[in-house]
């Protein structure tokens, strides 16, 4: 019961906390009298929503795609590449200073010369959607497996295990807490990275719909995308979260042990 | 270090006592091949010490369980690691774990316990293998002074049960004198025996013999002397 409630209460108070911000809005829109094309009410956007009710799961659908196939193959590229540069001194100075500089460019100039490359389809996409979230996932990576303490190294020593049981067994789950922390980063920057790649070149995909509107100045329904958009980015960070409990659920104790 | 010349005898308790910095705990590594030794020799049963072997077991300052596993997981690690019987492993642990006051704790995870409780199951997972040799390095200094005397009574009370070879590193007089066959004062810089003393007084001790037995007393006062003296030498 007790648990019921702290839950409830911490429902609650971000709910309450945006149902007064969209009457806040709806207030000011309607005080301040601004034209629909440049702030829309928030019925208006509810309107732009429902009239594009079968436009939406599609776009959405894509985007999602993108979004998911980009931090999908971070996952599947970064950690081994976190792997090699945590176990391999010479990978640390080689690897690391090219990510570094990669990470350094800015994604939104690769944008248009990926789109060159990989022409108009899902690939430039996930190209930039991947670009921007294999950077969190490496460094939290190599940081978490280079955090096993000392008396687990000993550990693991004295029971004469070898290297990659030491890492299967100690260094790996040790890590895990903090691959997390870079997967719950890079899911909300992959969704950015999609619709980077949407704004720059698109037939399709939540980007696309708020760059048409934009230009059709279709501002209820830019709105509507947008909000879409976060919706979708808020779902799949708890995603991770719901993985992350299932799977380390002893990370909340670390401190006190 | 220089000039060690330590021999353990089979069954043997034996305390290595001195300052930070003396080189005890090093020394207990060297012993258990976790450091390699830049001069010298180290044998256990005759055979030379090249690396970490499977028939030592190890107790270290802080408990380090794994999170991720159960109390009883925790134990059984070392047998699992080794590819040993789990069967009877089990039963071994199980065991270990009833003598040390944590029956009923087997599926518990690591945090729900103190750190006294800790240190039990850390014990349990240097002994579930049967190890020859177990080492300890100042296994209780983490802990409280009223965990500190139940833990060091249940490690006399398995000592005398099971019959190991012991070598225990502490900084605490009391604990090496109580619990000890022979007590190795070691003093800094460089580290090196000062001297060994035997306590001969007859078992099962407890920290209250400190006062009242005259041979707890005696090897009480020489290794407070070893240890105070250098160190005001030093500082005159």
């Amino acid at each position: 019961m007790k648990v019921l409630r702290r839950h409830a209460v911490s429902w609650l108070g971000p709910l309450a906390t945006f149902v007064a911000l969209v009457l806040l809005w709806a207030a000011a829109v309607r005080v301040f009298d601004w034209p629909v094309w440049l702030v829309p009410s928030p019925e208006d956007v509810g309107q732009a929503l429902l009239d594009n009710r079968s436009l939406l799961p599609r776009q959405t659908w894509v985007t999602f795609l993108e979004s998911f196939a980009g931090f999908g193959l971070a996952v599947v590229v970064g950690i081994p590449i976190a792997i090699g540069i945590a176990s391999s001194r010479l990978l640390e100075r080689t690897v690391y200073p090219i990510l570094l500089g990669l990470n350094a460019v800015p994604k939104i100039a690769i944008a248009p010369i990926l789109i060159l490359w990989m022409g108009f389809g899902y690939g430039p996409k996930i190209a930039v959607s991947f670009l921007l979230c294999v950077f969190p996932i490496v460094i939290s990576t190599a940081t978490g497996l280079a955090s096993t303490p000392a008396e687990l190294v000993e550990l693991s020593r004295s029971l004469c295990v070898s290297r990659w049981e030491a890492f299967r067994r100690f260094r790996f789950p040790w890590a895990l807490p903090q691959v997390f922390v870079g997967l719950k980063v890079a899911i909300s920057l992959a969704v950015i990275g999609a619709v980077i790649g949407e704004f720059v070149g698109a037939s399709e995909g939540l980007g696309w719909v708020i760059v048409n509107s934009g230009s059709n100045v279709n501002t209820s329904l830019a709105f509507g995308a947008m909000l879409v958009l976060a919706v979708m980015s808020i779902v799949l960070f708890y995603a991770i979260v719901v993985i992350e409990r299932l799977l380390v659920p002893w990370a909340d104790h670390l401190n006190r042990s | 270090m220089t000039d060690i010349d330590l021999e353990v005898r089979e069954n043997e308790f034996v305390t290595i006592v001195g300052r930070s910095g003396c080189g005890k705990s090093t020394l207990l590594r060297i012993l258990a091949g976790l450091i390699p030794a830049s001069e010298g020799v180290v044998s256990i049963g005759g055979e030379p010490v090249t690396g970490p072997r499977r028939d030592v077991g190890f107790v270290f300052q802080r408990p380090a369980l794994l999170p991720w596993r159960t109390v009883l997981e925790n134990v059984l690690l070392p047998v699992e690691v080794a590819g040993g019987d789990m069967v009877a492993a089990r039963v071994e642990a199980q065991s270990l774990l009833e003598v040390v006051g944590l029956g009923g704790f087997e599926r518990r995870s690591p945090w729900e316990l103190s750190g006294g409780m800790q240190q039990r199951v850390a014990m349990c997972r240097a002994l579930v293998s049967n190890p020859s040799v177990l080492l300890m390095d100042e296994p209780f200094a983490a802990l409280d002074a009223l965990t500190r005397e139940d833990l060091s009574l249940e490690l006399q009370r398995i000592w005398s049960e099971h019959r190991k070879t012991i070598v225990f590193v502490t900084h605490s007089i009391q604990e090496a004198v109580v619990l000890s066959d022979r007590v190795i004062v070691m003093t800094p810089r460089p580290g090196r025996v000062a001297r060994e003393i035997a306590v001969d007084t007859a078992r099962p001790r407890d920290f209250s013999s400190v006062e009242r037995d005259a041979g707890v007393q005696a090897a009480t006062d020489e290794v407070r002397e070893l240890l105070f003296e250098r160190h005001a030498g030093e500082a005159a």
